[in-house]
């Protein structure tokens, strides 16, 4: 009788079995090189010929160069100006005790929730003659590179700040106290002690928001006008029906973008200031409540106004259509674009569980190569930065070279979507679980293993329950991240549309009624993602160990 | 036959040599305490024998039989690391049980052993508990019996008392030792402090940069140690340098500046031999008229303190330098010396031990801060 | 040399009372230990003078001068942390320039005193390593140059060796003791190692469960404590329940088992239910003449280095713990042996018996 208990053990006394735990190491690193890795890189590679229809033709390429320089340009800005804004932020929500506090925290994780196509069509509604600028009188934004700023500082400032709290969090204060026992003012202290032992966290966050920006795609765009980044530009060949753009334009932004990552990631960048004298006058003045409240307001004012502020004006705004009993039968009953819509919507769903599911069945072994090093320590910091290498290449640019790699055997589409899901994705679970698995401490696992149990039982039984929350979370920002992906479907499908694609192509290509249907669309899209969120955040919430 | 045994072990983890060439035995149910500074390769001493790490060169034995290949899970000798390491997910029942249920032992007789264990440390009521429920002192129990249930003869502890106060420090180091007795265990108990090793310890290994600088009983360590290493790390000495200046059938007459001759024990020293005396604090005592053929010093007491069981008397020779000796509070009370008193303190031939200046210099030798 | 005074204090966290009611005094110049078992409140207390912490109630003053309301950084404390602290992103040279740099001092001054620091802790030549490459002990001393570095003169420290070695502890607790003296500075140095602390202060607290139990000079609380407690935690002692038999201007006798003990404590209730704490290396062993004479079996011995202990069966329910410094070249006492001991009747301490048992008294 196959109990479960039996099954642990059977299994256990394989793993002792060097050569199946090897090889089942040694197949999840096929699975990374094969199915994420080389598709994402070899694809452009594989088409290199046609780049020559880009740089015999000269206003093709300068038009494909300066494509790539916004992205660059715009990325570095977005980046930037989240830094200014979110450092106050973040200082504020991790060391403010006052009540509202937590509200805050609450608020800056609703942009996370939000679907990008959600969050690009209220951007483009908020700052239009329809919005709150029109209401005001002022001249309205229409789609264009401000408002393709505005849209990704509105994403990335969120992804920001939680990446700062994080890591203040983590931060020890006694470094602080023991520069305010030696006489240094709060600013004094926060400057010269606290923000260089931030300078990691600065600019991991950094990078994660420069390379959201690359990728984004859907919803910019949605906001973008005539305005042409790396993205808009490939989407824009690829309706146009141009490979060599594809290919150029892709190459160049998967070169630059790998170029800046590895070489910021090598410099180990401190952010300090040599500090010879303090003024002492002028810090104290600066540690004063006053500024720091100042500096506090504007920062929340920030917060609202290009985060929150949009999004809630899209639910008011269409809130009542979805509310009106007739157009919510017609939406339910799929007829019509609504059936389209729900077709999207299915396979949007289908395409996220099957990516994730495969994806946490694969990342657990890596994460436990590169967590644990077990080929030691180079190969698993070579391992780290490879896995990394998806997070770099823009999305679209990842989408066009996957469609080339796999374009010579006759993969369905579905397949093609599901793939480059998994290339996106996978990274990021590898390095929340890595980031899990550090955590526990490794004598966990190896007092397990004197007592008797076996690498994979003592694995199973203590190192898994310790990161379960970190894996089951991991695994809803896989699923909430795949069906958000608009960049790549767009460049591998031409047929099939899952959702974000489908409300992208009713933005470009409007038809009677399409604001409205976008309206209702983008709305349903945000309220079924809190539903699941809710829903999984319950099921994780109730296994949660103390 | 010897419980564990290691043959010629070396351990490199990337630039250190961990271990280096050990050679080691632990008998059936001896207590061995392993001591020396950190980074002397204790802990990887005990992974090795746990199996946690493989050995790069060597055999490693247990119970005779070569385990060098064996995992961890089938050597039989149970780990507990500095922190106990309970499992934080799972009750103190469970933690315990845990062993045994790896094994693959029958359920019953699990429920029975770990209830018998339970109530052997008097934590039944606590059975239930989470691990940051319960105080240090109680932790230390439930890690203790998780070692045992599973059925593990060898006990592998890794400074077990070092994250306790120093008061409950004494108290449970006896604890341990009856523990280790009660229920036949053999014990590798490393720690940093050598007067934990000393009254622990059937046994004592002295290690110093992955070597074993010594070893043997506590008594042997601390009344006759090799080196000038274990000397200053071994109990509390003095050391003064002096030039040889006579030797004869094991003894030598050694110039110290300030002193005068000194007679001690000495071993490969010749005349001429630059060399370094090391007398224990507490065999330095007040010279009285019957006492004949000891060593002697002469000079004044600077300060006087209390130290507990014993007061130290710190006394400035004629060169300027400071000794420092260990007198029994029970003497002390009597004693009518105060500070600035002349005093004369003598010293058994016996009890001075002369060893040959090290190359490197007496601070980097001892390895003073 | 400024005197602390402390009157009051109280810091409450939620149900939890972690520092009742203290009230000590500190004189200029003084190396003061306050020792407890953890938990017992005594890093709290730290922390508030230092005003890292702020309390629910009461005053501290440093030299008469009330300091409450100042914010750390203006109290003119130097701190040495137990997890030592440094700077992890600068060099020992940035660290212990630190706070004369976070002052305001002018650049030669700060050089001049940093320089001064690193050759009191003879750490010149490490001055440009980062704390990660240094040894535990490189690192406490250089918490210390650079807590002392901004010129203050009253030093805290947190159990600043409990990270160390017992070696490396044992040698460094006479440096730090010598530096505070040499340099003339108030020093409150918070420990959970009783032999520590006498090894370096001037005057003890003893802490426990919030309050304080006792205070006196080293000896003082060693061979006359005044509270059961400091007797146990202090150093061994032998605890036996007893009862007063006989209470005299001149001494006492109190009955503990069989036996009948002379004691030099006077103002104890004839009939009284005591407890009497004896300390193991004060009993004597087969002296010819002597007080308290009792004869008992070794039960057990254990080597200790400089001294011997043993277990010795007075009667059936009387064990005493006796303590012998080792003498080389008498032949060793074996299990089994029957011994004669006596002990002087200052050193037969009687304490009122704990209402709630011995164990809850002594136990923690």
């Amino acid at each position: 009788m196959w109990s479960r208990r039996s099954l642990v053990q059977w299994i256990g006394r394989l793993s002792s079995n060097r050569l199946l735990s090897s090889s089942v190491y040694g197949m999840s690193v096929l699975y990374f090189i094969l199915l994420i890795l080389l598709p994402a890189i070899l694809g452009v590679l594989m088409r290199l010929g046609s780049v020559e229809q880009v740089l015999g033709n000269q206003p093709l390429l300068s038009r494909s160069l300066s494509a790539v320089a916004s992205s660059f340009v715009l990325a570095s800005a977005v980046s930037v100006l989240d830094i200014i804004a979110g450092l106050p932020l973040a200082w504020v929500i991790v060391r403010k005790k006052a009540k509202w506090v937590r509200l805050l925290d609450a608020l800056v994780d609703l942009p996370l929730i939000v679907p990008t196509v959600t969050l690009g069509f209220s951007v483009l509604l908020f700052w239009s003659s329809s919005g709150p600028l029109g209401y005001l009188g002022l001249p309205a934004l229409s789609p264009g590179w401000v408002l393709v700023v505005l849209l990704h500082f509105s994403f990335s400032y969120p992804v920001v700040v939680r990446v700062l709290v994080g890591k203040m969090l983590e931060l020890n204060l006694v470094y602080e106290t023991a520069a305010k026992t030696l006489g240094a003012t709060p600013f004094t202290a926060a400057r010269t002690i606290t923000l260089p032992l931030l300078s990691s966290g600065v600019v991991a966050s950094l990078l994660l928001a420069f390379a959201r920006s690359l990728s984004e795609t859907g919803a910019t765009i949605m906001v973008a006008g005539a305005f042409e980044n790396g993205p808009v530009f490939i989407r824009n060949s690829l309706s146009e029906g141009l490979e060599g753009p594809l290919v150029f334009t892709s190459l160049v932004l998967i070169t630059v973008s790998v170029a800046i990552f590895y070489t910021v990631k090598a410099l180990k960048v401190n952010l300090q200031v040599p500090f010879e004298r303090a003024n002492v006058s002028l810090e104290r003045k600066l540690s004063r409540g006053k500024v720091t409240t100042v500096g506090f307001y504007v920062a929340v004012a920030i917060l609202l106004i290009f985060v929150v502020l949009p999004v809630v004006s899209l639910s008011l705004n269409y809130a009542p259509a979805v509310l009106d009993t007739e157009i919510a039968r017609e939406v339910l009953s799929g007829s019509g674009i609504w059936g389209d819509f729900w077709s999207g919507v299915l396979l949007s769903y289908a395409v996220g569980c099957v990516v994730t599911i495969l994806n946490v069945i694969f990342s657990i072994p890596m994460a436990v190569l590169i967590s644990r090093r077990k080929l030691g320590m180079m190969s698993s910091m070579i391992l780290n930065g490879l896995v990394s290498v998806p997070i770099v290449i823009p999305s679209v640019a990842l989408g066009v070279s996957m469609m080339f790699f796999w374009s010579n055997v006759s993969l369905p589409e579905f397949w093609l979507i599901v793939f480059s899901h998994l290339s996106i994705t996978y990274p990021y679970l590898v390095e929340s679980l890595v980031a899990a698995l550090d955590d526990i401490p490794t004598y966990l696992e190896e007092t397990a293993r004197t007592l008797g149990a076996d690498s994979f039982r003592s694995f199973a039984t203590i190192t898994l329950p310790l990161a379960r929350y970190s894996l089951l979370s991991g695994a809803i920002l896989t699923f909430t991240r795949s069906v958000d992906e608009t960049g790549a479907t767009l460049a591998v499908s031409s047929q099939l549309r899952t959702v974000p694609v489908l409300l992208v192509d009713w933005v470009k290509n409007p038809f009677p009624g399409s604001e409205l249907a976008v309206g209702i669309g983008t709305l349903v899209l945000l309220l079924t993602s809190i539903a699941i969120l809710v829903v999984l955040k319950k099921i994780s919430g109730g296994e949660r160990n103390a | 036959m010897p419980e564990i045994g290691l043959r010629g072990v070396t351990k490199r983890f990337e630039e250190t040599t961990a271990i280096d060439d050990v050679s080691m035995t632990v008998r059936d149910r001896e207590y061995l305490c392993v001591v020396g500074p950190t980074g002397s390769g204790k802990s990887t001493l005990l992974r090795l024998i746990a199996g946690l790490v493989r050995a790069d060169r060597g055999s490693i034995l247990i119970d005779g039989h070569v385990v060098n290949d064996v995992p961890p899970e089938r050597r039989n000798a149970a780990l507990m690391p500095q922190n106990y390491a309970l499992f934080p997910h799972m009750t103190a029942w469970q933690n315990v049980s845990y062993g045994p249920a790896s094994r693959g032992l029958d359920p019953e007789f699990i429920e029975t052993r770990t209830r018998r264990l339970f109530r052997v440390v008097k934590l039944q009521n606590w059975a239930k508990a989470y691990p940051d429920q319960l105080s240090g002192g109680m932790q230390q129990r439930v890690a203790l019996i998780r070692c045992l249930a599973g059925g593990a003869k060898i006990l592998l502890l890794d400074e077990p008392l070092g994250a306790l106060d120093a008061r409950l420090r004494l108290d449970l180091r006896r604890r341990l030792k009856g523990f280790a007795r009660r229920f036949k265990l053999t014990v590798v108990h490393v720690t940093h402090d050598q007067a934990e090793a000393i009254s622990l310890g059937d046994r004592v290994l002295l290690l110093r940069r992955g070597r074993v600088e010594q070893e043997g009983t506590p008594r042997r360590l601390y009344f006759n140690p090799r080196s000038i290493f274990a000397a200053s790390f071994i109990g509390e000495r003095v050391l003064l340098e002096g030039v040889t200046r006579e030797t004869h059938e094991g003894l030598a007459r050694i110039e110290v500046s300030g002193i005068g001759s000194v007679l001690a024990v000495a071993k490969g020293l010749a005349r001429g031999d630059l060399a370094v005396l090391s007398v224990r604090r507490e065999s330095l005592r007040f010279a009285g008229p019957s006492d004949r053929d000891m060593n002697r010093m002469k000079g004044v007491v600077r300060d006087i303190r209390p130290l507990g069981a014993y007061f130290r008397y710190s006394i400035e020779l004629p060169r300027g330098n400071l000794v420092h000796a260990h007198v029994p509070s029970s003497v002390a009370l009597e004693s009518s010396v105060s500070q600035g008193s002349e005093v004369e303190l003598c010293f058994s031939p016996r009890e001075t031990l002369a060893y040959g200046y090290p190359m490197r210099g007496l601070a980097l030798e001892v390895e003073a801060l | 040399m400024p005197s602390v005074e402390v009157r009051g204090l109280t810091k409450r966290f939620g149900e939890f009372t972690a520092v009742d009611n203290v009230s000590l005094a500190i004189r200029g110049g003084e190396y003061i230990s306050i020792i407890g078992p953890s938990g017992c409140g005594k890093t709290t207390l730290l922390r508030m003078i230092a005003g890292i912490l702020a309390q629910d109630e009461g005053s501290i003053r440093f030299d008469g001068e009330l300091v409450d309301s100042k914010p750390v950084e203006e109290r003119g404390v130097g701190y040495v942390f137990q997890d030592i602290a440094l700077f992890p992103h600068m060099s020992l040279w940035d660290n212990v320039c630190y706070g004369p740099r976070a002052r305001g001092t002018p650049r030669e001054r700060t050089r001049a005193v940093a320089l001064e620091m690193l050759e009191m802790m003879k750490l010149t030549e490490r001055h440009r390593d980062f704390p990660s490459e240094l040894s535990g002990g490189m690192q406490q001393k250089a918490a210390v140059a650079r807590a002392i570095a901004p010129g203050y003169k009253l030093m805290l420290l947190d159990e600043p060796l409990s990270m160390l070695d017992a070696k490396v502890r044992s040698q460094l607790r006479f440096e730090l003791r010598a530096i505070v003296k040499d340099l003339g500075l108030t020093a409150v140095h918070v420990t959970h190692d009783q032999e520590e602390a006498m090894a370096i202060s001037d005057r003890i607290f003893v802490m426990r469960k919030g309050s304080l139990v006792e205070h006196g000079t080293p000896a003082e609380l060693y061979f006359r404590p005044k509270r059961l407690f400091t007797a146990h935690f202090l150093g061994e002692s032998n605890v036996l329940p007893g009862k007063v038999l006989r209470s005299r201007r001149s001494g006492s006798e109190v009955g503990v088992g069989h036996l009948q003990l002379r004691s030099s404590q006077v103002d104890i209730e004839e009939g009284a239910r005591v407890a009497v704490a004896i300390r193991p290396e004060l009993i004597g062993i087969d002296h010819e003449e002597g007080v308290n004479r009792m004869r008992g079996e070794i039960e057990s011995r254990s080597f200790e280095g400089p001294f011997v202990r043993y277990v010795l069966e007075i009667s059936d329910d009387l064990f005493l713990r006796v303590k012998e410094p080792v003498q080389l070249g008498r032949s060793p006492r074996k299990k089994g042996d029957h011994l004669t001991l006596c002990v002087k009747p200052e050193h037969v301490r009687v304490y009122e018996f704990p209402s709630g048992g011995l164990n809850t008294e002594i136990g923690w």
